[in-house]
């Protein structure tokens, strides 16, 4: 459908901002506005990750820090704080991500593992330095774990749409070209 | 392997990392700037939610219709025995009905007695529920008026019947409460009838505890909670609660409003009460110039 390699980039740049967005929009829905003791896993991180482990040529570090900006201004948290730490240690990921994707799973899961629980000590952390007012680790380890054991899941979603698609001679032109 | 390298070369690139520097710049520089100047920032982020928060509102409808669908759906399965529940509660109000009759009628000629003018300030905005915060650590809602409808910081939300919040943040469109159960809410409250002084701290729990609290002894479970206005910002004497005590001994406060689901609040206007700023002075010496003060 999508012949043109910069068109498809930019198709895919867009669905990972509209998804994220998608997301938070429906995590402030009013569905209930009293304390809730029920903690969800952080779908944002978790989408960004994955698509950083299948797709690094999509996520630029320009898309990745606005999305995140924009998701923590919307989530009052502080802004750029998260943002930072997960494009850093994304961009991170991104530079080794081919590799893990050929690899075993389990592999490319502890990957993301250790750097979705390293986001939420260096925030909690950077929290504390900046004496900021913070929850307990706790919730925030909590939450890592409940992120962690999605990420099979999102993996095993995005796979399919994220493919891609096998590289010709053509191809690989062009695509430097649009870089 | 070959592609390994290929993609590692690919994205060290000399405008790759100036991009990905010049990010972290910026994010880092956006932090520090509001961690030391929180206002402008918070502008900004109000800002910037005004125009996005809008946009929910065709993805809430269809998906709280459909809630609301289930929610009314499961209630007709148990629609006998609810309506049985509700006669034996009618009887009941009937009695408690002429009651009330009987001392609303005594209120009013007590009241008549006192030729008391309850505040007329007291008139409300009211205002559609847009957003939660999303997060299990932030207890806000973000509501559909703004600085468009006069909205300024500091004025009290409240439902139908208890305090919800307060205005923290307006934007052009839209405001944010926060409520009482967040972790960075602090009211002045007074405990009736014995008229303690305390402060009701957010905790992120439904049963926001008290602290601060003048006499321990004289309060005690059941006791109602209202707002008492110290500092100004608030309106005095809004309902809040009831006094109950935790299983550990903590005094916490039962809110009056229903803030399992909010719809709509009230947003109550409030101009901060005239500050007195000159000391008294002896009635007759200078009766020409605190002639019209006093008169107000």
């Amino acid at each position: 459908m999508l012949n043109d390699p910069i068109l498809r980039l930019a198709v895919l740049r867009l669905s990972y901002f509209v998804l994220v967005l998608l997301v938070v929009m429906f995590q402030t829905l009013p569905l209930s506005t009293s304390p809730t003791y029920f903690i969800g896993p952080d779908l944002a991180l978790l989408i960004t990750l994955t698509w950083i482990m299948h797709r690094p040529d999509v996520m630029a570090p320009a898309l990745v820090a606005l999305t995140l900006l924009l998701v923590d201004l919307v989530l009052q948290r502080p802004p750029g704080l998260w943002a930072l730490i997960v494009l850093s240690t994304g961009m991170f990921l991104r530079v080794r991500a081919g590799g893990f994707i050929e690899g075993v799973f389990i592999l490319e899961w502890a990957m993301a593992s250790s750097i979705i629980v390293t986001c939420y000590l260096v925030y909690h952390f950077a929290l504390l330095v900046t004496f900021l007012p913070t929850n307990d680790i706790s919730v925030a380890l909590l939450q890592a774990l409940l992120t962690v054991a999605c990420y099979p899941l999102s993996s095993w979603i995005f796979r399919r749409p994220l493919r891609r698609k096998p590289i010709s001679l053509n191809d690989k032109n062009t695509s430097r070209v649009a870089r | 392997m070959a592609r390994d390298q290929n993609t590692s070369e690919q994205y060290s690139t000399a405008l790759g990392r100036l991009v990905l520097a010049a990010m972290i710049i910026i994010l880092v520089a956006i932090f520090l700037f509001w961690r030391i100047d929180n206002p402008r920032i918070e502008k900004m982020r109000m800002a910037v939610i005004d125009v996005v928060a809008p946009n929910f509102a065709w993805l809430a409808t269809p998906v709280t219709g459909t809630l609301n669908l289930v929610r009314s759906a499961r209630s007709y399965k148990s629609i006998y025995r609810q309506n049985q529940e509700l006669r034996r509660e009618i009887q009941k109000m009937k009695a408690w009905k002429e009651a009330a009759l009987s001392f609303e009628q005594e209120n009013a000629r007590l009241l008549d007695l006192n030729k008391v003018r309850l505040d007329p300030k007291f008139t409300h905005i009211t205002g559609v529920v847009l957003a939660d915060s999303g997060s299990p650590f932030r207890q806000t809602v973000l509501l559909n008026v703004g600085a468009r409808d006069g909205i300024i910081d500091g004025w009290a939300a409240m439902d139908g019947i208890g305090l919800v919040g307060r205005i923290s943040g307006v934007g052009d469109r839209t405001a944010r409460v926060i409520m009482l159960s967040d972790n960075s809410s602090r009211i002045p409250v007074t405990i009736e009838p014995t008229g303690q002084y305390a402060l009701m701290v957010g905790d992120n729990s439904s049963r926001p505890p008290i602290d601060f609290v003048e006499n321990l002894e004289a309060v005690r479970p059941g006791d109602r909670v209202v707002s008492s206005g110290d500092g100004g910002v608030f309106p005095a004497g809004l309902l809040i609660g009831q006094v109950v005590q935790s299983s550990s001994g903590r005094l916490r406060v039962r809110l009056a409003a229903d803030i399992q689901r909010l719809e709509f609040l009230r947003i109550i206007r409030h101009e901060p009460r005239e500050k007195i700023l000159t000391t008294g002075s002896i009635v007759g010496v200078t009766s020409s110039t605190a002639g019209p003060q006093d008169a107000e």
